[in-house]
């Protein structure tokens, strides 16, 4: 468990769980409303008079159930959530009306627990129940006990939630309506054995997935027979965790894909695709709203992939293209009321992007400043959502919200996210569920710096040390040894930035800092101070969103610059000459321990004290942030000491095991 | 056991020590030349070779004064430090090619013919009867020196010709003159030497190469004065004074200054006089005539109201001065006692500091020290196994880790020499000059009644759970800037010092995260030495309290928890600053009043709605207030309704108020703002009496 610090700068703000992030033109900055939210439901469809459900429970959590909270208040309609204990104080539980703690914190144990929501239901007199997605979104069990109760599940009936949230069933049914499949084998794999069989029949590559997963989660890519068993061991275990099914599926890996997905209470390659979503709901006898997944090829051929009988993650670009408010729409329907929308009715108006973002890499927002990143539940932060009447603009508005995000006590995605706001493919949309390791074969090791991007981050980290420095002296209470102010104009300084130096001279004229870089001269206006962490400074006239995330003491700064932190120390001449004298100190050898990347519990140890290890060899499994984590030995050594067993909860930078 | 390893040291060091830059006709000193030559020739050192070939002084053509050449080699260190016996170490070859005076206008570089490239080992010995040059008036005592027969250069010379001026250009030192006519040659080398003496990085270091052969990473005595202080506000005092020791051959061997560095400066414009101990003379031992430098400055110190650093750089006692070494030491002891609680006085252990020495570190308020060169013990591990058969290194004995871990004797241990004196200038800022001054007040752009939700929900449900306290002062203090002391010494309890709205307060906090934030033996008396400190120099005092109460057992007890635990007692009863308290969870037993509560006259006692005040847990007390009749679980749940909570205390008024988390930092600077005018003294007495 840890504790996160989320500080939204004063101009985004989070609003009804949603991180809507617009810009006024007019004053360049980024600001958000209630009036705006309302203005971007321009094409909401409902009667005046139509009757409305009083009370609704949410059995889920974090920003989805926020985001139905919203609508709800909105519609003036009563809200209930459930929480568990460690979430009662989570925004959801505080922005509902009533809020019922319902079980401990594994999702098991309380979001998980149908008896218990139902109770919940009883007892406050809840008219229907918003299921948001996961947890029991697609459980048909839990619309269907809720149909006996006589309360209103706002979702699809339970029989197209059945036939489409199991893909083995959804697989059959779409190959019926004559939707376009993916080569792969029509039923459950029976064990890793079968599983390599299959993969052979298939060929290489396949994706291995759960029948009942979702999310990205209980899915994985093999490309060899060993790549396969580990796929399958893996899946298999996260699904009966995160799913409580561990039937799998297995078909042909679909190479250079774009995932396109067709939210069908509205429109969608565009057309085609559509058309074959419409007509798998109505094979279904779909009744609210989903989406339908599809991959497209690089030969622009798609194939069905899964439809979702829920809202989706993604809902809110749909909604910022067409200005519906599918919450409210799902609501109406579930209510009884027709859809007041024909295929013309809906546009696609404009470009929207949606970022998740994530604490731990791997962003609508449950959290704020403070609220804890559980590590039960799911990492993701928040979603932020751009719009802009042209993808460019969508793009630009997507840049300054995520440069404007202040995120502290969490490592996060943002950088990520931001770099590939700017990469050259991406901008040109071509894309594919590939594109990460293409553009990163490597990883991704944060920001590369152009030599003109290094030079200003050198006289950015200039100008913050020169007004540190100034602040370090301006004392307001010393009267009788007078303080002796510095009269220097100009101070030479060196930066240091991974690894190298780069000396710079640094003048204040007037309020802005000139900084010469080699040959280069920066000018700095704005104002450099640190009462907020973010300054909107503007470097030759070109606007630098600039975080200041900390200082430490001995002339330390972080400074987060196109997203990336950057550690950078800034020393005066002499200063430098001395550094440079001191002997490196010798770090700890890492490779003869293994630490805990993060916090979370042991699954697994699968090594014994004494055991020889292979460079590369699977150590522990650490499950954290419901994901399961591979940790392997970095060379080929005995194991020394295994100092943590299964089930053990384990603190980030914990030493698991130690090699010798 | 002291004597035996100061010996040790001192002999160490004498026997790298004599490798000396001058090459004199003298017995002794040409027998360091050798040993500097074949000091050079077996291992290259870089920084020597470069300091070298760095010092030329080259006439300032503009000026259309100026010098000569000078080699540096031949610059005679020993010999401007006047050595008593007669014949006065000669300056130098630089003679022959010298202009005579006064010398016409140097036309340009080339003409002088340059020295015969001085390589070392070619240098024969020079010609005694060389004139010495006169030596200036301001000069320490001289007596033998025939007056010279060359022209006494005019006072205005030195009036004009400040040193300060000496400027470093491509490498090369110009000395400018702004007479039109060229000074006088002895003057010119007396400046010379005057300058190389004050120049950090030249003179010293590469001495300090010789010395420290292997240890690179360890900066010469002023090279530490330059990174500590504001660039040129260093003033040094008695570089001239030397030791007056007579026996074992120290006569021949003095060296101006000896073996400290002492004078006064400014850390951010504020004054600080410091002392810096020279490794490169004699070990850095600590003579009569060093103990009378630091004396002197702190003397002064305490007469204008400044606090003093040490930088910790020594052997020892100077062994050959005998018993004049331990009275020095004395001196300083006394001096440091006297200035307890009027001056702040820092120490920085940059080196060994052993035997008699460490007692100044330890009775100076704060001891820092630099990681993997620095050592502070009583004896060393030779002594230690004569004595004890433990076999133990320097380092296990008493390196950084060992005093910011094990023992508590330093406050804080720093990566390397640069890290050290940097991060001791911001540590520094948070300090008044002395107990007369407030505590000091920065401009403050933090808005000073931020909200911080974060705190809402810091305190975890669960009474059993921990959180980091760390997290709530990091939250309220300004800027997120907590400069923790004993940040790996006795963490069940933090402290430090942070600013609210600009001003400097200290900041006592229980850590749950650590042995649930109890009160034990170390955290006890690291927390009473902080809380006077703050006292003594008007810093007010936020506690934060989340105690369990005082940690039980045998080892405890023994240790005597009841004396020590007294202290923190004692030191937050006796403060008079500004106290004000939040308790943020459980506040129990003994340690509740401890932990600077309403009775021991706290101005203001906050409690966040998950306060518990109460005798102790309800295990506990249901235990033994129905003596296991009945049902426990009921009787547990009755206990947590009438005391797990703040209302016991705030219908008492033990608490002031029940406040919102969020609004801490608001309310703390608000209260902090009315109590800066706070006067309240304690009855008259000589001193009190702690129990130690």
């Amino acid at each position: 468990m840890q504790l996160l610090y989320i500080i939204t700068s004063s101009p985004v703000d989070i609003i009804d769980g949603i991180q809507q992030v617009l810009i006024d033109s007019s004053k360049r900055t980024l600001w958000t409303s209630h009036i705006l939210r309302k203005e971007m439901y321009w094409n909401d469809k409902a009667n005046a008079n139509e009757t409305k459900f009083d009370k609704i429970l949410i059995a889920n959590r974090g920003e989805i159930a926020c985001r139905v909270i919203k609508t709800c208040r909105r519609l003036g309609i009563k809200t209930v959530a459930v929480h568990s204990d460690v979430d009662s104080l989570a925004v959801h539980a505080r922005m509902a009306d009533e809020a019922v703690c319902i079980g401990p914190a594994p999702t098991s144990k309380s979001y998980l627990q149908m008896d218990k929501i139902l109770q919940v239901i009883k007892d406050t007199g809840a008219q229907a129940v918003h299921p948001g997605y996961g947890f029991l979104s697609e459980n048909t069990v839990f619309a269907a006990r809720l149909h006996e109760l006589g309360v209103e599940f706002i979702g699809p009936n339970s029989q197209s939630i059945r036939a489409m949230g199991d893909k083995i069933e959804s697989k059959r049914i779409a190959n019926k309506a004559g939707v376009n499949m993916i080569p792969g084998y029509d039923g459950v794999v029976e064990d890793v054995e079968h599983c390599v069989k299959l993969a052979k029949e298939i060929g290489y590559p396949v994706m291995i997935k759960a029948s009942a997963g979702g999310g990205g989660k209980g899915m994985r890519i093999a490309r060899d027979e060993e790549e396969a068993r580990q796929a399958f061991r893996l899946c298999t275990e996260e699904a009966k965790s995160s799913f409580g099914d561990d039937r799998m599926l297995i078909e042909k890996f679909v190479e250079d894909p774009r995932h396109i997905e067709i939210q069908h209470i509205l429109t969608g390659l565009r057309k085609a695709m559509g058309e074959q979503a419409t007509a798998l709901a109505k094979a279904v006898g779909y009744d609210s709203a989903g989406t339908v997944e599809f991959l497209v090829d690089s030969k622009r051929n798609f194939y069905f992939l899964e439809m979702n009988t829920r809202l989706q993650v993604e809902h809110p670009i749909t909604e910022c293209t067409t200005g519906i408010d599918i919450v409210h729409q799902m609501i109406r329907i579930a209510k009884g009321h027709k859809l007041l929308y024909s295929q013309s009715d809906v546009p696609v108006d404009g470009w929207s992007f949606e970022c998740r973002v994530y604490a731990e890499v791997r962003c609508d927002s449950g959290v704020e400043e403070g609220s804890e990143i559980s590590i039960y539940y799911d990492p993701m932060i928040c979603k932020l959502v751009s719009y802009g009447p042209d993808r460019q603009s969508a793009v630009d508005t997507m840049v300054t919200a995520l440069d404007s995000y202040v995120i502290k006590g969490v490592t996060h995605n943002i950088p990520l996210l931001r770099d590939i706001m700017t990469e050259e493919r991406f901008l040109k949309g071509n894309i594919s569920t590939n594109y990460l390791p293409e553009v990163f074969p490597a990883g991704f090791k944060g920001k590369q710096l152009s030599e003109t991007e290094m030079e200003e981050l050198v006289a950015l980290a200039c100008a913050v040390h020169n007004t540190e420095t100034n602040r370090s002296a301006a004392f307001l209470s010393e009267n009788r040894l007078p303080v002796y102010k510095d009269p220097s104009i100009n101070w030479n300084m060196n930066v240091e930035v991974g690894g190298n130096t780069y000396p710079a001279t640094v003048s204040k004229v007037d309020d802005a800092y000139v900084v010469q870089v080699g040959k280069n001269i920066y000018t700095i206006a704005g104002k450099v101070c640190f009462v907020s962490p973010l300054m909107d400074l503007k470097v030759n006239d070109q606007r630098r969103l600039l975080q200041f995330v900390e200082r430490d003491f001995g002339c330390h700064y972080k400074l987060r610059l196109f997203g990336t932190v950057f550690a950078v120390r800034v020393l005066d001449d002499f200063a430098a000459a001395m550094q440079k004298l001191m002997p490196e100190k010798k770090e700890v050898d890492l490779s003869s321990v293994i630490l805990a990347p993060m916090p979370g519990m042991l699954k697994s140890v699968d090594v014994e004290v004494g055991q020889q290890v292979a460079e590369g060899q699977e150590v522990c499994i650490l499950e954290a942030m419901k994901m399961q984590n591979s940790l392997q030995a970095s060379k080929v050594s005995k194991v020394k000491k295994v100092n943590f067993k299964a089930g053990d909860t384990v603190n980030e930078g914990d030493v698991l095991v130690e090699l010798e | 056991m002291d004597a035996a390893l100061e010996t040790e040291v001192v002999e160490n060091s004498q026997t790298k020590l004599t490798v000396e830059l001058a090459p004199t006709t003298d017995s002794t000193q040409s027998t360091s030349t050798n040993k500097l030559q074949t000091f050079l020739h077996q291992e290259p050192a870089p920084r020597l070779q470069q300091a070298l070939q760095k010092v030329q002084v080259l006439p300032d053509l503009q000026s259309g004064g100026a010098a000569g050449w000078y080699c540096p080699q031949l610059l005679p260190f020993t010999s401007f430090a006047g050595l008593p016996p007669p014949p006065p170490p000669p300056p130098l070859p630089s003679l022959p090619p010298l202009p005579p005076l006064p010398p016409p206008p140097l036309p340009s570089l080339p003409p002088l013919p340059p020295l015969p490239p001085p390589p070392l080992p070619s240098l024969p010995p020079l010609p005694p009867q060389f004139p010495p040059p006169t030596p200036p008036p301001f000069l320490p005592p001289l007596p033998p020196h025939p007056p010279s027969p060359a022209l006494p250069p005019p006072l205005s010379h030195y009036a004009y010709i400040p040193y300060d001026q000496t400027q470093l250009s491509e490498g090369r030192f110009i000395i400018k003159s702004t007479q039109r006519k060229a000074p006088h040659p002895g003057f010119i080398e007396v400046m010379i030497s005057v300058f190389l003496l004050k120049t950090p990085g030249v003179a010293y270091s590469a001495e300090s190469v010789c010395c420290w052969g292997k240890a690179e990473g360890k900066l010469t005595a002023r090279e530490r004065l330059q990174l500590l202080l504001d660039a040129g506000s260093f003033v040094e005092y008695d570089m001239f004074l030397e030791h007056n020791c007579a026996d074992f051959g120290m006569e021949k061997e003095k060296y101006p200054g000896d073996s400290v560095v002492t004078g006064r400066g400014r850390i951010n414009g504020r004054t600080v006089f410091v002392f810096s101990q020279d490794f490169t003379v004699f070990g850095g031992s600590l003579s009569g005539a060093h103990a009378k430098k630091i004396c002197k400055i702190m003397d002064q110190a305490m007469l204008v109201g400044a606090p003093v650093i040490g930088l910790n750089d020594s052997g020892g006692a100077r062994i050959q001065e005998g018993v004049e070494s331990l009275a020095g030491y004395a001196d300083i002891f006394l001096r440091n006692v006297t200035a307890s609680g009027v001056i702040p006085q820092i120490s920085l252990i940059m080196g060994p500091c052993a035997g008699g020495a460490v007692y100044s570190p330890a009775l100076t308020d704060f001891t820092f020290m630099v990681k993997d060169t620095s050592y502070l013990f009583i004896t060393g591990p030779d002594v230690v196994k004569s004595v004890t058969n433990e076999d133990v290194t320097q380092e296990e004995l008493g390196g950084a880790k060992t005093h910011t871990t094990m023992s508590g004797v330093a406050h804080k241990a720093f990566q390397n020499d640069v890290d050290a004196l940097l991060q001791l200038r911001e540590f520094f800022n948070f300090l008044p000059l002395s107990n007369q001054d407030p505590s000091p007040v920065r401009k403050c752009d933090d808005p000073w009644d931020r909200s911080v939700p974060g705190l809402d929900t810091v305190v975890p449900l669960e009474t059993t759970s921990a959180y980091d306290m760390k997290d709530i002062v990091l939250g309220i203090v300004d800027n997120q800037e907590f400069f923790e002391i004993m940040p790996n010494y006795a963490r069940n309890i933090i402290i430090g010092f942070a600013r609210m709205d600009g001003r400097t307060v200290g900041i006592v906090g229980n850590q749950p995260k650590v042995a649930a934030g109890c009160l034990d033996i170390n955290s006890s008396v690291k927390g009473a030495r902080f809380v006077r400190f703050c006292d003594a120099f008007n810093i007010p005092l936020i506690t934060f309290v989340d105690v369990p109460g005082f940690l039980p057992g045998t080892q405890q007890e023994y240790g005597g928890i009841i004396r020590h635990g007294a202290k923190l007692l004692y030191a937050f009863a006796e403060a008079t600053v500004p106290k004000i308290t939040i308790i943020t969870r459980k506040a129990y037993g003994g340690a509740y009043d401890v932990m600077s509560s309403k009775h021991l006259r706290g101005d203001i006692n906050y409690a966040w709605p998950t306060a518990e005040v109460a005798v102790m847990g309800a295990k506990g007390a249901v235990s033994i207030i129905f003596r296991g009749s009945g049902k426990q679980a009921e009787q547990e749940a009755e206990y947590v309704d009438k005391f797990a909570n703040p209302f016991p205390a705030a219908v008492r008024g033990f608490v002031d108020d029940i406040i919102e988390p969020r609004t801490t930092r608001m309310r703390i600077n608000r209260d902090l703002a009315v109590l800066s005018c706070k006067k309240q003294t304690n009855p008259w007495k000589k001193h009190a009496n702690i129990p130690l």
